[in-house]
């Protein structure tokens, strides 16, 4: 017990010492996350690279020549879409430090699975920020976290952004587009899903995901999902 | 008031809030530092120590979950950043007359009950005896229902819903009524007792 202080106070200083431990250790754990998601990337795009180079020599010898891409007609501006194809502008989720929104890419990957991917949404165009607060547009072939929805009902992804200010996201899609109860660390909040039954749940810091849970209605039944 | 300051953290010219990324001593040294500024800050605002160390323990919550976004390099940086956080806590409770408790349970932070030999610490901190008879005016300056629910509330100490009952409302009416003429009071009075940063 610290001499200065009075019983309440000092035990108050040795829980939130273990909470600042529990929090350093959290952060390791992404930080060694992301580390290791950056290597497998590297990795999978060196081997892409190599792949396509040689199969796209060898097409474009038996088939057609790749030519300009076909520009762009002028439409009135309300007649183009709001965002990037894929881009679901409506799951447009605000950030609580401000700036330009959250929002998800929904796509069906090649074994025809439902898929979503998270990023901040500016212009139209899906993106992350670096540590130096820049703006990268993400390319349109993000990976992202698939499912086949007809049958589950409810896909959930968990990301955390460990560069301040750091976000726990938790993203997805809802079949039926019912809402969805999020509850993390004793705090449930209801997200209404925008198109395609996209939403997205962004809250401060990087929380720890014990006991944390998602749910909805799907066909008149509640499906749950643990998130921990 | 508070701990001697960590001569390794001076030597080095680095904040306790920088310094506690990563090492949960130094956000321990860092909250001894300044725990008492912080509760004593509350208790001469809200005349409650419960609410004080529901409010004091929020701030270190919001304050451990935020030290990586803190940029200062001095310790007045560090001060101002934490007094900050104080301050709208506190507006927050004088407009809702409700204490905030999220980051208190993200991280799963247990309330330590108060015991005597705490609420004796926090009044005599807080210079509340030498308070007395301008609290008195103060009170004279509140609505007569904002007042009624002060003298229940803060110096009978009875709780909620017991004075819910009494004045036939419910008890957030009565916190709502507390929280307001507090203000109120805080208002008439100044800053009684200067805390070395202005409540802007």
């Amino acid at each position: 017990m610290s001499a200065d202080l009075p019983p309440a106070l000092d035990d108050l200083r040795t829980q939130l010492r273990d909470a600042a431990a529990r929090d350093d250790e959290v952060e390791a754990r992404v930080a060694q996350r992301v580390r290791g998601q950056r290597r497998r990337h590297g990795l999978l795009l060196g081997l892409a690279a190599l792949v396509s180079f040689g199969g796209v020599a060898v097409a474009e010898r038996a088939l057609d020549r790749r030519g300009e891409d076909v520009r762009g007609d002028r439409f009135p501006a309300d007649s183009t879409a709001a965002a990037d194809a894929g881009v679901v502008a409506s799951s447009a989720t605000p950030d609580p430090g401000g700036g330009p929104p959250w929002a998800l890419r929904v796509f069906t990957n090649r074994a025809g699975l439902d898929c979503v991917a998270i990023g901040r949404l500016v212009g139209g165009a899906l993106g992350r920020y670096d540590a130096d607060r820049t703006f990268h547009k993400l390319p349109t072939r993000v990976p992202g976290t698939c499912e086949p929805l007809g049958e589950t009902g409810l896909l959930v992804a968990v990301q955390y952004r460990a560069v301040a200010p750091a976000r726990t996201l938790v993203y997805g899609l809802s079949r039926d587009r019912r809402p969805v109860r999020i509850t993390i660390a004793g705090v449930t909040r209801t997200v209404a899903p925008g198109g395609l039954g996209a939403f997205i749940d962004v809250r401060e810091g990087v929380t720890k995901m014990r006991g944390a849970k998602a749910a909805t209605t799907v066909g008149g039944r509640t499906i749950v999902r643990d998130l921990g | 008031m508070g701990m001697p300051r960590s001569a390794a953290a001076a030597a080095e010219g680095e904040t306790l809030l920088a310094r506690s990324v990563g090492d949960p001593d130094a956000f321990a040294e860092f909250y001894a530092q300044y725990c008492t500024r912080i509760s004593v800050y509350f208790v001469r605002r809200l005349l409650d120590p419960e609410v004080a160390l529901d409010l004091t323990a929020e701030t270190f919550a919001l304050a451990l979950e935020r030290r990586r976004q803190f940029r200062g390099s001095t310790e007045e940086e560090e001060q101002g950043w934490l007094f900050a956080i104080a301050r709208s806590l506190l507006h927050g409770y004088w407009r809702k007359g409700q204490v905030e408790q999220t980051a208190v349970a993200r991280l799963g932070l247990e309330r330590p009950s108060l015991g005597t030999e705490d609420i004796d610490f926090l009044h005599r901190q807080a210079g509340l005896e030498a308070l007395r008879g301008r609290l008195s005016e103060a009170l004279d300056a509140v609505r007569p229902d904002q007042a009624a629910a002060i003298r229940a509330r803060v110096l009978e100490e009875r709780d909620y819903a017991a004075i819910a009952a009494e004045f036939r409302t419910t008890p957030e009416v009565i916190r709502a009524r507390v929280s307001r003429g507090l203000r109120t009071m805080q208002r008439f009075l100044g800053d009684p007792v200067p805390d070395g940063l202005a409540d802007t």
